[in-house]
């Protein structure tokens, strides 16, 4: 089934549209990233797709039924999004957090059953954040930080993960280390994942399947090597490159031309 | 092009300062004529023509022109102070009233009337300066200094004059005589009887303002941010914080004429803002002619409404134009607030105690401060006597008083903590900000104004009418402010904003009722400072039930606020129906407030401090912080009620203002802390 299909979307705050008319599906168990300039509406898509923002025109479809349908509850349990840098109190511990992930499956009155905290532990497990888990989130460095928030989304046990640019702010470091964790899910336990990311030359060594996003459409959509070629840079980011094949992990690796030297 | 957008803008420029200042005149012609003698225009030419000591002449040269060119001096100040706030401080909510400044002077000049009354010669100039300065300093310190966000600078400034007006209200009540003269200025009043004020705050005003036309040009380059500023070669520091002096100084010296009116800083700069001025020389200018315009006109009104036996306070209607304006503002800009991604920044202990050991802490401390509530009083009563009362012997006398004064009492006192304290911590989710609570969103302003409505207009003593009028008040005024706040999908800044606004009003019709009736003044001011005085078992039962059907509630929203805590885009993906979820809980939230401020007046801080120290000691779990919270609440207002009925017997103080009291250094510390709460 396809996890994420939105027919004829139109999105946009108050007067400005800034996705037009825009039809698209999202492969399942495959890792999906958004790419384009800014303000090119990459996180405005992301945010429609989670429900965080109502589309303005058309519908969309998840796990083959229609968005507005399905009780928010249940939504969260098959899809999780972790939106952009969220601020929340750092007073809260890890664990505390990862918790919250089991919302969407309690009812008014229980307390975290036996199964969830088995699958709190295992989300703290698989993010290596078993060892911090009761430490408090200001204690913790930008990477934790963020795999702490991956963690409460992978508590939320959905097939269907997003992320709003989730490397943003991190070094780099920090950032090899969250993709490959979102790899190992993507590969291990079948997760379908979309992203918004940045960075081109590590959006083409991970993903499977690439959209780029330019004047409110979807400038080309496919595999890193059908996507990234020197015109789409041109024409999405409007400079001039030269794309060569990454001699280690032989995707495409774009070197951008300098006007200067 | 360039050339003729400059001719066009000197046009404006030119327009606006000629038109104001004709309106000026025109309104000044008005001002001059309003009164009980009647003067023609000749009359006022030859008064200073031809100088004669008739009595139209005196009442012209000692009274009408000293007030009306108090007016124009004072509006001028407060309009081109505003405008200096407002860009130093990077904040459209800047004034010399939400900063605090306003009611940190007015508490100074009451405390050296009390304690030091030698040391006031005339003006207070130099008590109201320690006041005002003494304030902002706090006020820009405590909200962050330089990062400080509009919003919470503002919050932080309400607050400040929260602790500062509870405190001067408790010197009111206690010294009542020293402090007689002082209410009327407290809420800001034109009326002068010779010329020493005109005398005293023009040299000192006129020399400021000319400060600031010179560095207007600074102020330009300030605009573009403090590092570009500093960038480009400008000494930031000295210009902010000279800057900042002089405001201080200017709006001192008219305040400790006047008193403290507000709103007028608020709304001259920002029409002149709005007309599309930037440069700081013309925003000046135009600031300080409209300013002076705005409160002769507000003057101009509220003597309107006068029969010459009593006088109503100008600063109360300046509030009254005044907010409007601040909600029309709020309004217009609310659209762009209502995607804040931010969660509920809160604090919590690094050492947690666990809970159930708090849990029974706190009950044995209710417990012992209960029994000593009984205890104490005009005759003390041992515990063997006590307890005989309740089993059922005992002594007449004795059992009257345990039975109809001080268990009923006790019993209200804890109770409505409690329910103060768990609306508190409700609010405060709901609002996604730690410095909220009852106040915040017009309940405890529209419950005062709903019951002196009740005790003047419709005269009532009764026990009923009293809590029902404050109820229907307090009601009213929420729903107001969470209609316009709908616009922004009740974002918290909005909300925030349109209560300040609202409770502006709310207080200034306060005031304007207290003081234009002279009966029960005191009684007023008692009852709007909180009081489990005249509690009786009434007040139990209401208390009872509503706790009974709206605790069950509270506590399984509980669960979802937990939700609803890590911000509006989280708490979607997780499923949670934020909206829902925030509109149901400002009902039950609203309408526990109501019914504790319906029987016990306005006890400011519970709403505040509880919650916040609850959260401190168990974290951010709601259920747990609601029966903490609860508990904590119950404790304050159960020690404040024993403290301020036993300290000064027979008299008494106001619970309220004790919880103030006790409360401020906390709050202070609260208030410190959150400027560096991390994230």
């Amino acid at each position: 089934m396809i996890p994420i299909k939105a027919e004829n979307l139109k999105l946009g705050y108050e007067n400005a549209v800034i996705i037009d008319d825009v039809t698209v599906e999202i492969p399942e168990n495959k890792i999906t990233i958004l790419i384009g300039a800014n303000g090119c509406g990459k996180s405005t898509m992301l945010r429609s797709f989670a429900r965080l923002l109502k589309p303005k025109c058309g519908e969309i479809i998840i796990n083959g039924r229609n968005i507005s349908s399905i009780p928010n509850k249940q939504i969260s349990k098959e899809l999780g999004i972790l939106p952009q840098s969220p601020i929340v109190s750092g007073s809260l511990t890890v664990r505390e957090l990862v918790e919250m992930g089991r919302f969407p499956y309690q009812t008014w009155r229980n307390k975290l059953s036996d199964e969830d905290q088995i699958i709190v532990n295992k989300a703290l497990k698989s993010t290596q954040m078993l060892e911090f888990a009761d430490r408090t989130l200001d204690s913790l460095s930008g990477g934790q930080k963020q795999r702490a928030w991956i963690a409460m989304v992978l508590a939320q046990e959905t097939d269907i993960i997003l992320l709003d640019e989730p490397t943003t702010y991190l070094d780099v470091t920090y950032q090899i280390d969250i993709l490959d964790l979102l790899y190992k899910l993507n590969k291990e336990e079948g997760k379908t994942i979309v992203m918004v990311l940045h960075d081109l030359n590590l959006s083409c060594r991970y993903a499977d399947y690439i959209i780029a996003l330019k004047n409110k459409k979807i400038y080309k959509q496919g595999s890193p090597q059908e996507v990234i070629t020197s015109k789409t840079v041109k024409d999405i980011f409007d400079l001039e490159c030269e794309i060569i094949q990454d001699p280690i992990y032989k995707t495409p690796y774009c070197i951008p031309y300098s006007k200067a030297i | 092009m360039t050339s003729k957008l400059k001719s066009r803008d000197k046009n404006l420029l030119l327009v606006m300062m000629m038109g104001g200042l004709l309106l000026l005149l025109f309104l000044s012609f008005i001002h001059i004529n309003q009164g009980f003698v009647d003067v023609s225009f000749n009359m006022i030419l030859e008064s200073f023509i031809s100088p004669r000591s008739t009595v139209e002449q005196n009442v012209i040269m000692d009274l009408r022109l000293p007030r009306l060119i108090m007016g124009i001096i004072a509006g001028g100040v407060f309009g081109f102070t505003g405008t200096l706030f407002q860009s130093l401080m990077k904040n459209p909510l800047a004034s010399s009233s939400t900063l605090g400044i306003n009611a940190g002077a007015y508490f100074t000049v009451v405390l050296f009337n009390i304690f030091l009354k030698d040391f006031i010669t005339g003006i207070p100039f130099l008590q109201a300066l320690i006041g005002a300065l003494g304030t902002a300093f706090i006020v820009v310190y405590l909200s962050g200094g330089k990062k400080a966000k509009p919003i919470q600078m503002t919050l932080v400034g309400t607050a400040l004059s929260l602790v500062f007006s509870s405190i001067t209200s408790t010197l009111q009540i206690l010294y009542e005589y020293e402090t007689k003269g002082l209410f009327l200025w407290g809420s800001g009043s034109l009326m002068q009887t010779n010329w020493k004020g005109i005398t005293f705050s023009f040299p000192i005003t006129f020399i400021c303002f000319l400060i600031c036309i010179i560095i207007s040009p600074k102020l330009d380059i300030l605009e573009l941010g403090n590092d570009t500023a500093s960038a480009l070669g400008l000494n930031v520091d000295l210009y902010r914080y000279t800057g900042i002096l002089i405001g201080v100084i200017a709006t001192s010296a008219v305040v400790s004429v006047v008193g403290p009116i507000g709103f007028v800083g608020l709304i001259a700069p920002h029409i002149i803002k709005r007309m599309g001025f930037n440069k700081h020389k013309h925003i000046f200018l135009l600031s300080t002619i409209w300013g002076s315009v705005i409160l002769v006109g507000a003057d101009i009104i509220s003597r309107l409404y006068t029969d010459g036996s009593y006088e109503l306070p100008v600063g109360s209607f300046t509030a009254i134009i005044g907010a409007p304006w601040l909600i029309y503002l709020a309004y217009k800009t609310g659209k762009n607030l209502s995607n804040s991604r931010e969660g509920l920044l809160f604090q919590a202990g690094k050492n947690k105690i666990s809970y159930p050991i708090l849990l029974c802490l706190l009950s044995g401390i209710i417990i012992i401060i209960f029994i000593n509530s009984l205890k104490y009083g005009g005759q003390e009563l041992s515990l063997k006597e006590i307890i005989e009362i309740l089993s059922g012997s005992g002594n007449e006398v004795s059992s009257l008083i345990i039975n109809k004064v001080r268990l009923p009492r006790a019993i209200t006192a804890l109770l409505a903590g409690i329910v103060l304290a768990v609306s508190g911590l409700l609010l405060q989710t709901v609002l996604n900000n730690t410095l909220a609570d009852q106040s915040t969103i017009g309940i405890t302003h529209g419950a005062g104004l709903g019951a002196l409505f009740a005790i003047y207009f419709l005269s009532s003593k009764s026990i009923i009418l009293i809590p029902i009028c404050a109820f229907v008040g307090a009601v009213l005024s929420s729903l107001i402010i969470f209609k316009i706040s709908k616009i922004s999908n009740y974002s918290p800044s909005m909300l925030i904003l349109v209560g300040i606004a609202v409770n502006a009003i709310c207080s200034a019709g306060i005031n304007i009722i207290v003081i234009s009736t002279t009966v029960g003044k005191s009684a007023s001011l008692v009852w709007l400072a909180g009081s489990t005085y005249s509690s009786s078992w009434n007040n139990v039962t209401v208390l009872l039930t509503v706790m009974a059907v709206i605790f069950p509630i509270a506590w399984i929203l509980c669960k979802e606020l937990d939700a609803v805590m890590l911000g509006e885009d989280i708490a979607i993906a997780i499923g949670s129906n934020v909206t829902k979820i925030r509109i149901l809980t400002s009902i039950f939230g609203i309408f526990l407030a109501a019914i504790a401020v319906s029987t016990v007046g306005t006890v400011a801080f519970i709403g505040l401090l509880a919650p916040h120290m609850a959260r401190f000691l168990v974290g951010g779990k709601h259920q747990k912080s609601m029966v903490i919270s609860g508990l904590l609440g119950g404790l304050m207002l159960l020690i404040s009620d024993l403290i301020g009925r036993v300290i000064i017997y027979p008299s008494e103080i106001p619970s309220g203002l004790i919880v103030s009291v006790i409360g401020a250094p906390y709050f202070l510390w609260l208030l410190y802390s959150t400027s560096n709460i991390k994230r």
